[in-house]
């Protein structure tokens, strides 16, 4: 050990992580990524990995309240943190407020983007909850999908949008809480 | 990605020492955005990470009344481009970090590893030299300043020696009847890599005659280029339209374009000239208003 370092081998490792509420205590290797992590060590399969470069959103995932690209993350060094993936966004049988205005909008058609589009415009109405459209191109442009040519997903958050605002409208007392 | 051994420093002279006992076969990381790609891909093959987000008071952006805006190198590019302090006083800086690749990427990369990552297509170095920041690098035996623009010295090089960790950033306070603008053009999509960054920074005296003038280029060839010739047309002298197109003509004198995916280098070297007198014409005119 070197002095007052904390050197850590090379082998399996213990992380201390929070996936969708459920904290564990998981052997990683040091060559993992999060999103190794997150489809093998817990089956959160809606977390995709299409370039493993950053650029196109397929395994984006909320960490510590920020989305990040699981594919460029190091599993080791998420100790402590919490995760959401879109398996963590549904109450039981009832949608996330985004995810059901994906399904009335038709945000979607294979389908491969739509858990990454989907916790991206839930961080963004967090961040922001009544976004222009401008706002949201900008958001959302590191997201990429091949299918739907993009409007249908930018009404589906305009939506969203407005379907939180009545909710926090006629809940007065959650107006503080929109992290659902 | 080869197995490695994670280092958790929680001081930067712990990380200096290090880093500097193992050479070649430890490295920094910082966000891991650009480093992680490069393992991934085995460009490095690290036996020892140091990982220096346990230095957690090296994120802050802070405005110094004399000595300017200083920025900690582990403040990530969002927080640079939600800082009201840039917005107001470093519109250009705004610019430059809001624009890199998406929102993600902007979560998690940090200042420091930008610059020590020193990709040629990077923003933050072309508007840094032209604001005439300097880098605050620490070692072993104490810390010294870099001029941004001096920094990098090649494709993927910088004057940082092994041992270095990158602290702060300082940015000169903002003169009055000062300016700075920076412009990046993709040839692809929005949130492509750029085929050219400039930059420039204007100062007028009381009687509207250019007192400091500071353009820089990037992207275009390995380092960030000052454009020495164009400087020299605009300081001394009373601004106009003319006198900018001249400017703005021979800015890329110096530059040694290279041919890549992002233009060729006539296509390099006219789209920084173009984005050159936009830049020039929007820092005149916010100077003189
Ligand atoms: C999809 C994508 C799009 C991008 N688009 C853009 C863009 O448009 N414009 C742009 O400017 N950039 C762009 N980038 C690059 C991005 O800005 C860099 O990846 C990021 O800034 C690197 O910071 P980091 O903290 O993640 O560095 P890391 O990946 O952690 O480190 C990068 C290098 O710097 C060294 N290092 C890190 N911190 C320090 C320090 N404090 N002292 C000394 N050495 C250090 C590391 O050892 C490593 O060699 C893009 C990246 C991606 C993945
Ligand atoms: S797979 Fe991570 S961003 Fe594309
Ligand atoms: S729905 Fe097919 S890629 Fe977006």
């Amino acid at each position: 050990m070197e002095g007052g370092l904390i050197v850590k081998t090379s082998g399996l490792q213990e992380v201390k992580i929070t996936v969708n509420g459920v904290k564990r205590l998981v052997p990683v290797k040091s060559n993992w990524t999060l999103l190794r992590l997150l489809r093998q060590g817990f089956g959160c399969n809606s977390v995709k990995e299409v370039c493993g470069i950053g650029e196109c959103g397929t395994c984006t995932v909320i960490k510590d309240g920020k989305p990040v690209s699981s594919c460029i993350e190091l599993a080791i060094r998420t100790n402590g943190s919490i995760i959401i993936t879109a398996e963590g966004l549904a109450v039981g049988d009832r949608l996330h407020p985004v995810q059901q205005s994906f399904v009335e909008e038709g945000g979607f058609q294979c389908g491969f983007c739509t858990p990454g589009m989907i916790v991206m415009a839930k961080t963004l109405l967090d961040e922001n909850p009544t976004p222009t459209l401008d706002e949201i191109k900008e958001y959302m442009a590191g997201n990429l999908c091949r299918c739907t040519g993009y409007w249908q997903i930018v009404s589906a958050i305009q939506k969203a949008s407005e379907r939180i605002a009545k909710t926090t409208a006629s809940q007065p007392q959650r107006r503080n809480n929109r992290r659902l | 990605m080869k197995p490695f051994t994670l280092v958790t420093p929680k001081t930067i002279t712990e990380a200096s020492s290090f880093l500097k006992k193992h050479g070649d076969d430890g490295r920094a990381i910082a966000g891991g955005t650009a480093l992680v790609i490069m393992m991934n891909e085995r460009v490095f093959n690290p036996e020892y990470l140091v990982d220096l987000r346990g230095l957690k008071p090296l994120r802050y952006v802070r405005l110094d009344k004399t000595r300017g805006l200083r920025i900690g190198s582990l403040t990530t590019h969002r927080m640079i481009e939600q800082s009201p302090i840039v917005a107001k006083r470093y519109p250009a800086l705004k610019e430059a970090f809001e624009t890199i690749g998406n929102v993600r990427i902007r979560n998690v990369g940090t200042i420091g590893g930008n610059l020590a990552y020193a990709e040629p297509q990077c923003n933050p170095p072309t508007v840094l030299s032209a604001l005439d920041a300097e880098i605050i690098v620490s070692g072993l035996k104490g810390s010294r300043r870099i001029q941004a623009e001096k920094f990098i010295t090649g494709i993927y090089e910088t004057q940082l020696k092994p041992s270095e960790v990158i602290t702060e950033i300082i940015v000169p306070p903002m003169p009055p009847k000062g300016s700075c603008k920076f412009l990046k053009f993709t040839s692809r999509s929005e949130e492509d890599k750029p085929t050219a960054t400039v930059a420039c920074f204007l100062q007028l005296d009381a009687k509207g005659v250019c007192k400091t003038a500071r353009l820089t280029i990037g992207a275009v060839g390995p380092v960030i280029y000052r454009c020495g010739k164009s400087e020299s047309i605009l300081q001394g002298k009373p601004l106009s339209d003319q006198l900018l197109a001249e400017a703005a003509d021979s800015c890329t004198d110096s530059v040694k374009a290279l041919d890549d995916i992002y233009g060729s280098p006539w296509f390099k070297l006219e789209v920084s000239r173009v984005l050159m007198l936009r830049a020039l014409k929007a820092a005149w005119k916010e100077v003189s208003s």
